[in-house]
């Protein structure tokens, strides 16, 4: 019975009170059926029958297509041998659910023992086709962008449903009002399905005659359509905004273009507005570009009475700000029908500076206040600010304990165009804490409490520091599994004492529940779940979430990682993690010209989730028209144990050493080695790794001028380990905009592991990053290195020496051109080097950036000969394009010690940044 | 087939869902009993339906970060602050009911009843905006009901 029946049919009604009681009675039943709400003496019935199995002795499970079986009896929580009631039943179901996958799960009780359980799932099917029918105007891809599913997805009616609607939208938008679809689903193979769209775009609304009453010139340069078209609302609205846009840009204000469309016939009503000219005038000190900014006219479209005062206001403000303190501003606005002219007429006054600041009744000192104010003597004096520096003068001493401080209005005066302002205090009594307590705790000690208390005995009275304290101590309860704990403050201030008390209420303990781990599709689940640094049954906290989530990231497979409790059930928390899995592989490639190497390319291939578990593989070329490298490496990220990384690779590199000057061969050299390794996160930021890497070198057609040693020409082996050291706080490794990237590497070559020379190598660096502002980062690098050979080795064969020169090192020199030279002045390397580098990183928009750089460095033949005045310098400038793994780079550098017979500069192409 | 194959009983399963949420077949039952004995006559439809409506206020409460000691209060809460606050009744409607119904109040003068007409129009308001706020969530949402006759 609605409302109005009952009205016809109630004649007799005692009272009004009656009347209404009735009507409310009736009402909280709607809301009942509604929202299935009902008072609290309803919910506290007796509970239903509890189902209670026997210990399980078989489980038999059908229907799942995308998840094993273990991984939904982890999800249900169902085991052999254990014992299922309702709510284990019900949680499991739910949290099952939570995957997305599912469409229903059955859970069967197969025997009256309750010892057989079979598990049925159904799977949401996926959609492994669309075809589209019916179409003949509107072309596939436009169907397929304007439906919001896609092959490979999960079906859903909501999706189909929506999808459908848009398309049948955007139809009817672009001219066909009749247009209808209809997806339709058939099966497909093993839990699959196919969407057929089934179009029926009907008659197009056709225009018969357009009617431009008016500016006809101007609609017709934009008129996307003419007479016998159809009618695109879309396009319609395009070509609004554009005649909208062309008044604008002619200073028009008021543009309105309208349209009729009956019967085929579409009328078109511009209504240009007025042309408006704003003249500023009697202005001198702001420019009139600068006040335009103001004007809000032409963005608006609009001109009125409001908006002039309002834009008075602003330019006003403005001068105000500029310390024209006295600045007027007077609108006359006249004009024709068609134009419209607004002449501000502006007097500035004088500009006024503020004079001395002075705050008397203060006992802290003056400096120390002054540093907190807007207004500082010397700066152009603005009224405005007056107040603002009033209120940062309360809440610095309110924050001090001085809880009853009085600042009076400042005193200003003016004098010689000079603003000298006076503030005057009556600061009153400092209140102190005197005494801190905390009560209410039973699982947290008080001392641990005490710790990360803000707040100590002694010091001043501070509401701020108190929230904060409290802010601690629930997230100290929170991170410990207490996350209903509470924390209210009492707080008892008797003259200049303040007693503080936080009373704490924890509430009870949850603990971690299961882990619902959603959206890897690629990736297998244990390698999600090693990352995990929290147990089922731990207490629950926040804190470790927040770690997981990051330890998600760094892996490198998820491009989104969304880690949220579930809601609590039975003192435990269940944790999801939604994830969107990033492109596993990647291919890049580059193209480069340099002077020395002439063309130069590189291909890199690699893919990072191989067999979904997160196994990365890579093969990389360079190739340049003197050097060719191929490197095929392989990694496994966990290798038996958390956070410990087996890294193996194979190279193969042949080189041609040219003379710089006759470009004639000094030496072909190719080298064939083996790597492996493993490296050992030891904390967050500091890595260690031990590598073994056997090479087989062999150098051919050696000019005799630059053989140092015996192992310069011919085969060698050279095998020998390579422990390192790093520690890294960059935040981004690709393009860091702030930390330190330090390392040391040291490698022993020695004939006890084969090597046919014995040589130990050290190298050092340090990079530091450090963002500016938002667009600029200056970035600083130090690096060096020292070798020496032992036992019948004197000189390192000529792959170990060091090198310098080229992009990542000394720009403005070739590549490894610096350093000791034979005769015919081929470099060959040295045994001791010493760099730096200065660049400073300026982002300019659009991912290009802009790079000016400093570097430094030189090789020596020995550590003992090491010069600091040898050191060679160059600068330049360089150019970036930021792509997802480092910039894109060309550098220029010139050499700023250049000596005779030195080309002036060179250009360097890579990818990544120099360090 | 054996005896023993024969022989099944469902024991839980998914009775409707809304979006990734399920809700079971024992809390559907659970649900009915509940609310049969304020309403006995009450469809098996109505009460999934009822409980599909609140999951869904539910999930909006939370994503507005409302917080409640129970669910019921959340809800409760979220209609006060989405629904309810939004309402005013204006001081011509409640006068124009009275007015347009004043046979039935039986001669009593107009303040003695303006409270409680306005109660009435600001519940029938209320009820007017929930059903449609409840049928544009529906909309929005992935539900479907597989609930048998049998269950």
């Amino acid at each position: 019975m609605n409302w109005e029946a009952w009205e016809e049919t109630s004649n007799s009604v005692s009272g009004s009170s009656n009347i209404m009681k009735k009507i409310l009675r009736y009402l909280m039943i709607f809301i009942v059926i509604a929202v299935g709400q009902l008072p609290a003496v309803v919910f506290a019935v007796d509970e239903t029958s509890d189902i209670k199995t026997r210990p399980i002795t078989s489980i038999e499970v059908s229907g799942l297509f995308s998840m094993s079986e273990p991984e939904l009896l982890y999800l249900l929580n169902i085991e052999k041998g254990g014992v299922l009631d309702r709510e284990t039943l019900s949680d499991g179901v739910k949290r099952a659910f939570l995957t997305g996958i599912f469409d229903d799960i059955v859970i069967e009780n197969l025997d009256a023992a309750g010892t057989a359980i079979a598990v049925r799932a159904k799977e949401k099917p996926v959609i492994s086709s669309i075809t589209i029918k019916g179409n003949s105007y509107f072309s596939n891809s436009f169907v397929r962008k304007e439906l919001s599913f896609s092959s490979a997805e999960r079906l859903t009616g909501l999706k189909i449903r929506e999808g459908t609607a848009k398309l049948i939208e955007a139809m009817r938008k672009g001219g066909f009002l009749n247009a209808d679809a209809l997806s339709e689903l058939k099966p497909a193979g093993k839990n699959e399905v196919t969407v057929e769209v089934i179009i029926n775009e009907g008659a197009p609304e056709l225009i018969r005659q357009i009617v431009i009453p008016a500016h006809g010139d101007v609609i017709n340069d934009f008129l996307p359509f003419g007479e016998g078209s159809i009618f695109d609302h879309v396009a319609m609205e395009h070509f609004k905004n554009k005649v909208l846009q062309y008044y604008r840009k002619k200073d028009f204000v008021g543009t309105s273009l309208s349209y009729a469309w009956v019967n085929g016939v579409l009328t078109l009503n511009l209504d240009p507005g007025k042309m408006l000219k704003v003249v500023f005038s009697g202005n001198s000190a702001l420019k009139s570009d600068e006040l335009m900014k103001e004007v809000p006219f032409f963005e608006i479209n609009e001109i009125n009475d409001d908006l002039i005062e309002e834009t008075m206001a602003g330019i006003l403000a403005l001068y105000r700000k500029n310390g024209f303190i006295l600045a007027q501003a007077t609108p006359i606005i006249s004009g024709t029908p068609d134009t419209s002219l607004l002449q501000i007429y502006i007097s500035e006054g004088d500009r006024y500076k503020v004079g001395e600041v002075t705050i008397d009744g203060a006992s802290i000192s003056q400096d120390r206040l002054k540093d907190i104010l807007v207004s500082k003597a010397g700066d152009d004096y603005n009224p405005d600010d007056l107040e603002t520096d009033r209120s940062n003068l309360g809440d610095f001493y309110h924050a001090l304990g001085y809880l009853d401080i009085e600042v009076q209005e400042p005193e200003v005066m003016m004098q010689d165009h000079k603003a000298l302002i006076k503030y005057v205090l009556n600061e009153k009594q400092q209140v102190k804490i005197e005494n801190i307590e905390i009560a209410g705790t039973k699982n947290v000690s008080a001392d641990e409490i005490m710790k990360i208390v803000a707040v100590k005995s002694g010091s001043p009275y501070n509401d701020v520091d108190i929230s904060e304290s409290r802010r601690k101590i629930i997230e100290l309860y929170n991170n410990r599994g207490f996350l209903e704990a509470k924390v209210s403050v009492k707080r008892d201030i008797a003259g200049a004492a303040a007693r503080i008390l936080f009373v704490v209420s924890e509430g009870n303990i949850t603990f971690f529940g299961k882990n619902i781990i959603l959206g890897n599709d690629r990736t297998r689940q244990f390698v999600i779940e090693r990352e995990f640094i929290h147990e089922t049954s731990m207490p629950f906290d926040t804190g470790k979430l927040l770690q997981e989530r990051q330890r998600l990231y760094r892996l490198g497979l998820f491009s989104d990682v969304e880690v949220a409790p579930s809601d609590q059930s039975d003192g435990k928390r269940d944790v999801i993690y939604k994830l969107r899995e990033a492109d596993a592989g990647a291919v890049e490639f580059g193209l480069g010209y340099g002077e020395f190497e002439k063309y130069r390319a590189f291909l890199d291939v690699s893919y990072r989730n191989i067999f979904g578990m997160n196994r990365q593989a890579s093969f990389r070329t360079e190739i340049s028209s003197i050097e060719k490298r191929f490197i095929l490496s392989y990694s496994e990220p966990f290798f038996f144990i958390r956070d410990l990384v087996l890294k193996s690779s194979l190279l193969y590199e042949s080189k041609k050493e040219l003379n710089i000057d006759t470009h004639k061969t000094s030496y072909h050299l190719s080298r064939e080695t083996a790597s492996v390794g493993v490296e050992k996160k030891l904390s967050d930021t500091v890595k260690g790794s031990l590598n073994y890497d056997f090479s087989v070198v062999k150098t051919k057609d050696v000019d005799p001028n630059i053989i140092l040693s015996r192992e310069d020409t011919g085969s060698l082996i050279i095998s020998g380990v390579r422990p390192e050291l790093i520690y890294d706080t960059r935040d981004n490794p690709f393009d860091p905009k702030k930390g330190v990237l330090a390392g040391l590497t040291f490698k022993v070559a020695s004939a006890a592991l084969f090597s046919q020379t014995d040589f130990l190598k050290l190298q050092v660096y340090a990079n530091k990053y450090q963002s500016l502002s938002k667009r600029f980062v200056v970035a600083v690098s130090l690096r060096g290195g020292a070798a020496q050979g032992f036992g019948d080795t004197r000189e390192l064969p000529i792959v170990e020496r060091f090198f310098l020169g080229g992009r990542t090192t000394v720009r403005g020199y070739d590549q490894d051109t610096l350093g000791p030279k034979a005769a015919d002045s081929t470099p060959i390397g040295g045994n001791a080097f010493i760099m730096g580098n200065l660049e400073l990183r300026a982002d300019v928009g659009r991912g290009f950036g802009v790079v000016a750089f400093s570097d430094a460095g030189n090789v020596w033949d020995k550590i003992q000969n090491i010069d600091i005045a040898q050191l060679k310098y160059t600068t330049g400038l360089g150019l970036r394009y930021n792509t997802p793994v480092g910039p894109l780079r060309v550098d220029y550098g010139v050499k700023l010690n250049r000596e005779k017979g030195e080309s002036f500069g060179a250009v360097h192409f890579s990818v990544g940044h120099a360090f | 087939m054996t005896a023993a194959s024969c022989y099944a009983e469902v024991m839980e399963r998914v009775a409707a869902y809304v979006n990734d949420k399920a809700i079971t077949l024992s809390e559907f039952r659970e649900n009915a009993q509940r609310t049969r004995k304020t309403l006995a006559d009450i469809s098996d439809s109505d009460i999934i339906n009822s409980m599909i409506n609140r999951l869904l206020l539910l999930q909006e409460a939370k994503k507005m970060r409302l917080e409640a000691p129970t669910k019921d209060e959340l809800v409760r809460d979220y209609i006060d602050i989405k629904i309810k606050s939004a309402i005013i009744i204006k001081e011509e409607d409640i006068e124009r009911f009275f007015s347009e119904n004043s046979a039935k109040f039986n001669g009593q003068d107009y303040f003695e009843v303006r409270d409680e007409i306005e109660k009435y129009l600001f519940e029938r308001e209320a009820n007017r905006h929930l059903k449609k706020h409840i049928e544009e969530l529906r909309a929005e949402s992935d539900i479907k009901i597989q609930l048998k006759a049998s269950e």
